[in-house]
């Protein structure tokens, strides 16, 4: 289990430095993007440039100023941090002392959920306002694969948690 | 449960603590209290082992079988 809680600890780590890099893009993009702040630039033929902050460096480059296009750009940007957020909480899961929690498996749970969730609802709003949808349909596709696997894993947990608890009132 | 731990009724007639008991077992007093207190789902033969060479007594002194009403 050594072995098991260093490599969880390396990927728990790895999950957070993506993870908060995709929550601070969102929240600068949102707040360039809505009080029109020095970040944010128009430039020619209806895009958009976001820059990093304090600078004139940009970061993101908008195809279109449309309020879908922009909506959909942080929301991407906002899950993605969110789903690495909850993927960085199921390797924190392995690096504690003891593998079967309550807190394990709640964090199980709601990866599975919000996989199974997020994708289908995006895409159902996607399918409403644009034709293109072969990039988001496939990334429901896969999000729903690791949510099924997910689901198997949050139930093995919550086996190997009933099993734990009765094994603690064996003296 | 059917099955009654007489530990307390032992413990008494070695004059014995559940503190010093629990030291002579390696266990926690919490520990050692699952299996006083009734709430103990089993007891592994080698924990019993230790607590009759602890209490010097047999199995039967510590496990009372009293069926359900």
């Amino acid at each position: 289990m050594k072995q098991v809680r260093t490599v969880a600890t390396g990927l728990f780590y790895l999950t957070r430095i993506i993870a908060i890099p995709y929550l601070l893009s969102a929240v600068h993009t949102l707040i360039a993007i809505v009080f029109q702040t020095p970040s944010f630039a128009l430039i020619e033929r209806g895009r958009f440039a976001i820059f990093f902050p304090f600078t004139r460096a940009p970061f993101l480059l908008g195809d279109e100023y449309t309020a879908f296009y922009v909506t959909e750009l942080i929301a991407f940007l906002g899950l993605y941090g969110i789903f690495f957020w909850c993927l960085g909480n199921i390797f924190r899961t392995f690096r504690g002392k003891k593998l079967f929690t309550p807190e394990g498996v709640q964090r199980l749970r709601l990866f599975y959920w919000l996989n199974f969730s997020v994708p289908v609802l995006f895409l159902v709003v996607h399918l409403c306002l644009s034709y293109e949808v072969l990039t988001i349909l496939s990334l429901a596709v896969l999000h729903a694969a690791l949510g099924v696997f997910a689901y198997f894993m949050a139930a093995i947990f919550s086996q190997g948690l009933n099993l734990q608890d009765e094994q603690d009132l064996i003296f | 449960m059917p099955i009654i731990i007489n530990l307390d009724v032992m413990l008494a007639k070695r004059k014995m603590q559940s503190k010093e008991l629990a030291e002579k077992l390696n266990v926690t007093q919490a520990n050692l209290s699952i299996l006083k207190t009734g709430k103990a789902k089993g007891i592994r033969f080698d924990s019993l082992e230790a607590i009759c060479a602890a209490l010097d007594c047999q199995p039967g002194d510590i496990l009372e079988y009293r069926p359900e009403a």
